[in-house]
C-alpha cells in the first residue's frame, strides 16, 4: 500500500522557487499517474485535472456526473491488500453541488473488500446528499454485521464549509463485535481541525470481520441518485457540475491528521 | 376438470416464479457474440443481491441476472436489455476476465472496455457497446437497477425492491472475412 498519494504530484517541487504554481504548474492527467486506474462513463460524466488546489497544492481533481443511473468519474487505487487498518484522507469540494433534496445523493469514496459478505464489498462508503433542508452533507457508512440496518452503520454528517474544501479522515479497522471499528474526522481544509487523534466513533454493530481488510479504494463521484440528477423544482439537478478533490493520502496506522 | 386445470395453472405460476436466474456464480450463456437472439427473464427471481458491480466502483441494487459472454478478438457485439414497465433495468458489462475459468463477476473486473448504462426509466432500453475495441476474453453481462430513487435525508439508500421482467440481448456485427475474391 502507498504511504503517501497526492493529487499533486507534479508541482510539490515548484512551491519552494516561490513560483505561482497555479500559473505554472501541469494540471493535466499526469496528476493522476499514482492510480491504478480512472474510470468514467455514463452519459457526459467527465474527470479531469484542473488548476486551484487546497492548501498550498497547485492542482485539484474535478469529477462531474452525467445523466445517468450508472454515471461515474472516479480513479481507483488497487495497492491495498486486504489491509485490516486502514486510514485515508481526502480534500472535497461540493460547491458546484446542490444540497437541495434529501434524496440527492451521490457515493464520493469507496474502500471495498476483496470478496463480497452480505452481498456487498464497500468496507467505508462516503455519500454526497442534501439535508432536505438545503445543507450539504455527508453519510459516512460502514459496513456492520448488522442485517436489520442492512448491514450498514452509518453517521450523517453536515460539511462545514458547504461552499469550499473539507477534509474529510476515515480510519476502518476489520474486526469481530468490539474489535472492528470505523472512525472518522470532517473538518475544513486550511489550517484548523483534524488535531484530535480519537476523531467520532461509528458503532458498528457485531464487527466487520466478514469483510477481511479493504483492497481497493475508489475516490471520485459515481452512482448519483434520480434526484441528484433530475432538474425538476427541489431537485439536486447535479448534472454536469464538478465536485473537486485533493491531497488524498493513505496509511496503514498513523493518524494522518493536519 | 376445472379444478385440474387450477391446479395445473398454480402449478405453473409457482414453477414461473421460482425459476432460477443465472448469477455470478452460476452465469446464464455462454453467449457468443452476437447472436440477435433475445434471452428473456425476470429479476425478481434471482438470488443475487449484490451492492456493487464493476470492480466495486457502481453502486447498484439487486437483484441481478448475470450472463457469460465470450468474445473473440474480432467482435461487433452490441449488448442491450429493456425491462418490462414498470421495471427500470440498468446495464454492466465487466470484463475482460484474464482467467475466465474463475467465475468471479462480484469483485474482479472493471466495467470500463465495454461500459455501463441507466440512461432510461422504468421500461426503457439500456445499451453499451458496440465491442469493437474491448478485446478478446470473457465478459459478464448483469442486469441490475440502480433505482436510486430510494433513501431519505437521514439515510443513502440500503436496498432496493427494483426487480421485473426483462428482454436480453447480444446483437451487432459478426466478423466477416474475405476468403475469396476474383475478377471475370
Amino acid at each position: 500500500m502507498k504511504s503517501l498519494k497526492t493529487l499533486m504530484l507534479a508541482v510539490a517541487g515548484l512551491a519552494g522557487f516561490g513560483i505561482a504554481g497555479s500559473a505554472f504548474a501541469q494540471c493535466d492527467a499526469t496528476n493522476l499517474s499514482a492510480w491504478s486506474a480512472q474510470s468514467v462513463g455514463g452519459g457526459t460524466s467527465a474527470l479531469s485535472i484542473v488548476a486551484g488546489g487546497y492548501d498550498s497544492s497547485a492542482c485539484k481533481m474535478q469529477s462531474a456526473l452525467g445523466d445517468n443511473g450508472a454515471a461515474h468519474a472516479q480513479v481507483r487505487d488497487d495497492s491495498p491488500a486486504n489491509e485490516t487498518r486502514y486510514r485515508a484522507q481526502f480534500i472535497f469540494d461540493p460547491t458546484n453541488l446542490s444540497g437541495a433534496n434529501g434524496t440527492n445523493q451521490a457515493v464520493v469514496f469507496l474502500a471495498n473488500s476483496n470478496a463480497v459478505h452480505q452481498n456487498r464489498l464497500q468496507m467505508v462508503k462516503i455519500v454526497f446528499a442534501g439535508s432536505g433542508g438545503g445543507t450539504k452533507r455527508i453519510f459516512i457508512v460502514g459496513a456492520c454485521e448488522n442485517a436489520a440496518s442492512q448491514f450498514n452503520c452509518q453517521a450523517a454528517v453536515n460539511l462545514p464549509v458547504q461552499n469550499g474544501p473539507n477534509r474529510i479522515e476515515v480510519d476502518v479497522t476489520a474486526g469481530a463485535s468490539g474489535v472492528g471499528a470505523l472512525r472518522y474526522w470532517v473538518n475544513d481544509a486550511a489550517t484548523t481541525g483534524l488535531q484530535d487523534a480519537d476523531g467520532v466513533t461509528i458503532a458498528l454493530t457485531g464487527g466487520n470481520s466478514g469483510w477481511v481488510g479493504v483492497d481497493t479504494v475508489f475516490m471520485g463521484m459515481t452512482s448519483p441518485s434520480a434526484n441528484y440528477r433530475s432538474a425538476a423544482a427541489g431537485n439536486g439537478n447535479n448534472v454536469g457540475k464538478a465536485a473537486f478533490f485533493d491531497q488524498f493520502d493513505s496509511r496503514r496506522q498513523t493518524f494522518i491528521g493536519h | 376438470m376445472k379444478k385440474l386445470l387450477i391446479a395445473a395453472s398454480l402449478a405453473l405460476t409457482c414453477s414461473s416464479a421460482f425459476a432460477a436466474e443465472p448469477t455470478c456464480a452460476a452465469p446464464g450463456g455462454p453467449i457468443a457474440g452476437p447472436t440477435g437472439s433475445a434471452i428473456t427473464g425476470n429479476t425478481c427471481a434471482s438470488d443475487s443481491n449484490l451492492t456493487s458491480l464493476c470492480k466495486g466502483g457502481q453502486v447498484v441494487f439487486g437483484p441481478q441476472s448475470v450472463y457469460k459472454m465470450v468474445l473473440a478478438a474480432s467482435n461487433g457485439a452490441t449488448i442491450s436489455v429493456t425491462g418490462t414497465t414498470p421495471y427500470d433495468t440498468a446495464l454492466y458489462v465487466e470484463g475482460p476476465d484474464a482467467a475466465p475459468s474463475q467465475g468471479n463477476c462480484e469483485s474482479q473486473d472493471a466495467c470500463d472496455a465495454v461500459g455501463s448504462n441507466d440512461a432510461t426509466g422504468a421500461g426503457g432500453t439500456e445499451t453499451v457497446g458496440p465491442t469493437s475495441n474491448a478485446g478478446a476474453g470473457t465478459y459478464y453481462i448483469i442486469v441490475s437497477s440502480t433505482n436510486s430513487a430510494t433513501g431519505s435525508s437521514a439515510s443513502p439508500p440500503a436496498a432496493s425492491a427494483g426487480c421485473g421482467a426483462y428482454s436480453l440481448t447480444v446483437g451487432g456485427s459478426l466478423p466477416v472475412k474475405l476468403s475469396g475474391f476474383s475478377v471475370d
